[in-house]
């Protein structure tokens, strides 16, 4: 018994030991690329302006570029938020429905949403840009984002639909015995268990429509609305096919910092073990 | 909990949302309006590799005149796209730029509007940029005028060349001679380059090639632009040369540059000579180990010629206010556009009857201009600058390939093809 | 009234209630979906039946422009490409994403560290990723070249992107980097749906850790793999950025995608109504393949 226990432990800490240095191998991987992009924007002749070997150049002809970087950032933000929220929203309630019920339309509904997938961008964007022109949303960040909520669904749907899915009926049926009868303390009961499933969508669809660049390029014409993918690739090409390395990678740098924030705030909650607690309990 | 904290997030959304789209809704619901009526904002698109020039200009204007420009900078490699899908649905900007190259097209497909009278009452008419006019011309109609010039030439690092016992200031006269400088500062050491010539990129690559077919008197595209004279000899003599330098140590690392790097490697002092255009003087600035000069691209032996490229403007057919498109039009080629403006910025003025600078290295280029040409054809852009053409294999065989003179001989029949075509 | 007439009554009276719950919880998709997608949708099918030119009216020219994809030269020796390039990466991410997926899936000291270096490539876009990835492979200007020369590499310039097999690698690289942090994620979510007391029942029962991964983990992954297959095969078939910026189509065309000599035809030749066509038959196949996969991946009626 103790010698099981024992062996036990050491297992514990062998595979603890193999997890650490496994990590961190491929953490280093992973970060490397970004952090020569870290870099390599504060070094180099681009961003000492030839004066020696560091300097903040680049950065300092970023915050000038065009109509500044903080209308960039709030363009995006506005985008973001709206294709985040619209996301969200649609892809909860329809992917319940198509978990737990039976209603005419289910299997078309789901298949023309995947469909989405299966288009390329470029050619549905023209047809696209014809119908925003009809209902007035050209140039428009409200049009983008429902334009880029469109894009979202195929990967929100069917990742709610799973996560429903996989949510076990007693819980429902426990939730109902307790006396919880009207479909909003369900729901209440329900988005527990989905919240994982849920903030992957809502990261994602931040993620998407904040790097989106064909999208905006193409619906908005006032430089004034364009989105920060969108600045950062006319600040980068300064000349005939020559690419402003330092340019691009203070770029990275700018645009990546939100992300980074969202992604630490967010993992926690993929914690294993998270919904079936809340069953046990 | 978690719900809780979910639902404000979601409540905040909404809220923001909402928000969102009041604002959207009062500020921006209109579509690219092109100016209906003198007053409205002329909008204006241009490629984001003339970003600096086309918004100092529009500032400028826009702080003495009553009737303002809208600049949107679209990136250059997503042009067409947006060109095409704002097209279908006319809605297409008052003044639209267009690469030089692309003209032809634009005029052929009806997207600009004829500007003869307009253009023919200018007192300085002549002394714009011939190949760029020509080639916004069709059956004697004027439909664009300059915009930008970029021209091809060699530019030059005389820090390196001095160390390499080349006397930085003496004009080089042939591709050979080029040849031999290189060699020298090559031999500086294993990390020097003696020149380089940015060969994997399509859009570079007639940019670079044809004016030594022309210093040498040769064509590269029959006038008509549906045929390609890439197999004459003056063409073939240009390739060898180059394919020479490729092999004998004087442009080892030509033949996978993409060009995309091209500024940042020049600007570290390792490269003797780079084939380029102006833009390096915009990309590039001196510091110890670099210290630029420029030469005239030449033939294989002897003369001196370059490739006028750049950007034309026009007014679209979407336009509205074309007389206003073009007050701003006309003014862009004035003395304060053109003299100041453009002076201050180093780029070269697309009228020959204004010198804007004392810079010695933007005269030298004003000097080449007069040997420049922009060659003509409805395809060029399908046939030379996309990577998918047929152009970019012709010409990295003629470059890397054992036999230049075959290689271009072979090809030159996919090329009049792609030239040709409907 | 009798018991079994009240429960058929209760039954049909809580079908209707299903219906009517389910549709209107789905109504917001259904109006997003017809209206941004399925009208576009008609819309491109409608031009790949015409000669659409850019500006003018367009001419009803039938089936002509599916024919012309046979005369097509580039877009048919696209295919052979796109199709290696899809199942190559398919296959590559579900391995890779589910083994870090495995790695981090449980909470540790530190783990949310590794989670957000994993997920970080995901917060650049995809063409200033290409971007920042043709600089790392230029010999002259990105550090790789020297760093693999300092771990042994033979000394002489290092060819990432030189031959169509090499480009194929190396551009593999970048979006393996990029994307695999985004399939870690989803596996992530399916994983941490699985209740612990499964994992506790197959400990007791004395397996290891390959027969738990084989026997409890997968199979309760299925719907997890489903998505990522559709998602990957997709994305792969569909590829477009990376070749379009990294190598531009080179060398020789050896690294064209169908969306690439799909996006020459409507925006450098301006064919827009050949475009269209091409996408038309691109979603198709796509369809079908998806299809296919739902079909081989579809849960087995009986759960325990």
């Amino acid at each position: 018994m103790s010698q099981h226990v024992g062996s036990m432990r050491l297992r514990r800490r062998a595979t603890g030991a193999g997890f650490y240095s496994t990590s961190s191998v491929l953490a280093v991987l992973f970060l490397a690329p970004l952090v020569w992009s870290l870099v390599s924007s504060f070094t180099g002749d681009r961003a000492s302006d030839g004066h020696g070997p560091v300097g903040v150049a680049n950065y300092q002809r970023l915050f000038a570029y065009g109509e500044g970087v903080a209308t960039y950032l709030l363009n995006s933000a506005v985008v973001s938020t709206i294709t985040v929220a619209g996301t969200l929203f649609v892809t909860v309630l329809a992917g319940y429905a198509l978990a737990r019920f039976q209603f005419p339309g289910k299997n078309i509904l789901f298949m023309a949403t995947l469909a989405i997938l299966m288009i390329p961008h470029p050619t549905i964007l023209v047809p696209l840009y014809t119908l925003l022109k009809a209902i007035g949303l050209q140039n428009n960040l409200v049009g983008v984002a429902l334009v880029l909520i469109m894009f979202q669904l195929p990967f929100g749907l069917f990742m709610m639909r799973n996560a429903f899915e996989s949510v076990p009926r007693e819980f429902e049926e426990a939730a109902l015995l307790d006396g919880l009868s009207n479909f909003g303390s369900l729901r209440r009961v329900l988005l527990r268990a989905v919240t994982p499933a849920m903030v992957t969508v809502g990261m994602f669809s931040f993620l998407a429509s904040w790097n989106e660049f064909l999208a905006p390029l193409i619906f908005l014409s006032d430089s004034s609305k364009f989105t920060l993918p969108i600045a950062l690739v006319a600040f980068r090409s300064s000349n005939f096919d020559s690419v402003d390395f330092g340019a691009l990678q203070a770029g990275i740098v700018i645009s990546a910092i939100p992300c980074l924030i969202i992604f630490t705030l967010l993992q926690r909650h993929y914690v294993r073990g998270f919904a079936s607690g809340a069953l046990r309990g | 909990m978690m719900i809780r904290s979910i639902r404000k997030a979601a409540a905040a959304g909404a809220a923001i949302a909402a928000g969102a789209l009041l604002l959207s809704a009062c500020s921006g619901g209109s579509s690219g309006d092109s100016g209906s009526g003198s007053g409205e904002p002329i909008t204006m698109w241009t490629r984001d590799v003339t970003a600096t020039q086309s918004q100092a200009l529009v500032d400028a204007w826009n702080s003495s005149h009553d009737q303002k420009v809208k600049l949107t900078v679209v990136p250059a490699a997503n042009y067409l796209q947006k060109v095409g899908v704002a097209a279908g649905a006319n809605d297409l900007p008052c003044l639209m730029a267009s690469d030089v190259v692309y003209a032809p097209n634009f005029v052929q497909k009806g997207l600009w509007n004829d500007i003869s009278d307009k253009v023919d009452s200018l007192s300085f008419k002549d002394a714009l940029a011939p190949g760029h006019l020509e080639v916004s011309s069709k059956d004697g109609k004027t439909y664009a005028v300059p915009h930008t010039l970029a021209i091809s030439a060699i530019f030059q690092n005389d820090v390196l060349l001095e160390k390499a016992g080349i006397d930085p200031t003496a004009p080089v006269k042939s591709l050979a001679e080029f040849d031999a400088n290189a060699q020298k500062v090559a031999a500086l050491g294993s990390d020097k380059v003696g020149f380089l010539f940015p060969s994997d990129s399509a859009g570079t690559l007639s940019f670079t090639m044809f004016p030594s077919i022309w210093a040498g008197g040769g064509e590269a595209l029959s006038k008509d632009g549906t045929k390609s004279l890439l197999d004459s000899d003056e063409s073939i003599a240009t390739f060898a040369a180059y394919n020479k330098m490729a092999k004998d140590g004087s442009a080892p690392t030509s033949k996978t540059a993409t060009g995309a790097t091209r500024n940042d490697v020049f600007a570290k002092g390792n490269v003797g000579y780079v084939l380029a255009s102006n833009a390096v003087l915009q990309g590039v600035s001196d510091s110890d180990s670099v210290k630029i000069g420029v030469q005239a691209i030449p033939g294989a032996e002897g003369g001196s010629a370059t490739f006028l490229g750049g950007d034309v403007m026009g007014i679209s057919s979407s336009c509205k206010d074309v007389d206003g498109a073009w007050d701003f039009l006309k003014w862009s080629l004035g003395k304060e556009a053109q003299g100041d403006i453009y002076g201050k910025l180093n780029q070269l003025p697309v009228r020959s009857d204004i010198q804007n600078s004392d810079d010695p290295r933007i005269q030298a280029l004003v000097d080449i201009i007069k040997d420049g040409r922009t060659p003509y054809s409805l395809r060029y852009a399908e046939t030379f600058n996309d990577p998918q053409g047929p152009a970019l294999k012709v010409f990295r065989d003629a470059l890397f390939g054992d036999d230049p003179a075959a290689a271009l001989k072979a090809g030159n029949q996919s090329i009049t093809d792609s030239l040709n075509q409907q | 009234m009798t018991a079994t007439a009240t429960s058929r009554a209760r039954s049909a009276a809580w079908k209707r209630r299903q219906r009517r719950l389910g549709l209107t919880y789905s109504s917001p998709a259904m109006a997003f979906v017809a209206v941004f997608f399925i009208i576009p949708l008609c819309l491109a099918a409608w031009m790949s039946l015409n000669d659409w030119p850019l500006i003018g009216t367009p001419t009803f020219n039938g089936g002509a422009n599916y024919l012309a994809i046979g005369q097509n030269q580039l877009f048919l020796q696209s295919i052979l490409f796109t199709v290696k390039w899809a199942v190559v990466t398919t296959v590559l991410f579900l391995f890779v994403a589910l083994g870090i997926a495995l790695l981090v899936q449980n909470a540790r000291p530190g783990v949310g560290f590794f989670r957000t270096a994993f997920l970080l490539p995901a917060a650049v876009g995809l063409a200033s990723c290409s971007l920042l990835f043709l600089g790392l492979y230029d010999n002259d200007f990105g550090p790789l070249d020297d760093l693999m020369h300092a771990l042994g590499w033979p000394a002489g310039r290092i060819g990432f992107l030189d031959t169509g097999d090499a480009a194929f690698t190396w551009v593999m690289v970048m979006v393996m980097w990029r994307f695999a942090g985004f399939n870690m994620i989803i596996f992530l979510t399916g994983l941490q749906a699985i209740p612990t007391e499964v994992y506790e029942a197959t400990r007791t029962d004395g397996a290891n850790w390959w027969q738990t991964l084989r026997y409890v983990t997968l199979p309760m992954l299925r719907p997890t793999i489903l998505l990522i297959l559709v998602l990957s095969v997709t994305g792969g078939l569909l590829a477009f950025e990376p070749f379009y910026v990294i190598t531009q189509g080179g060398p020789n065309n050896s690294t064209v995608t169908m969306v690439m000599s799909m996006f020459r035809e409507a925006f450098t030749l301006f064919h827009l109504g050949n475009a269209a066509a091409i996408a038309i038959t691109l979603m198709i196949v796509l369809v079908i393949v998806n299809a296919l996969q739902f079909f081989f991946f579809r849960e087995r009626e009986e759960r325990p």
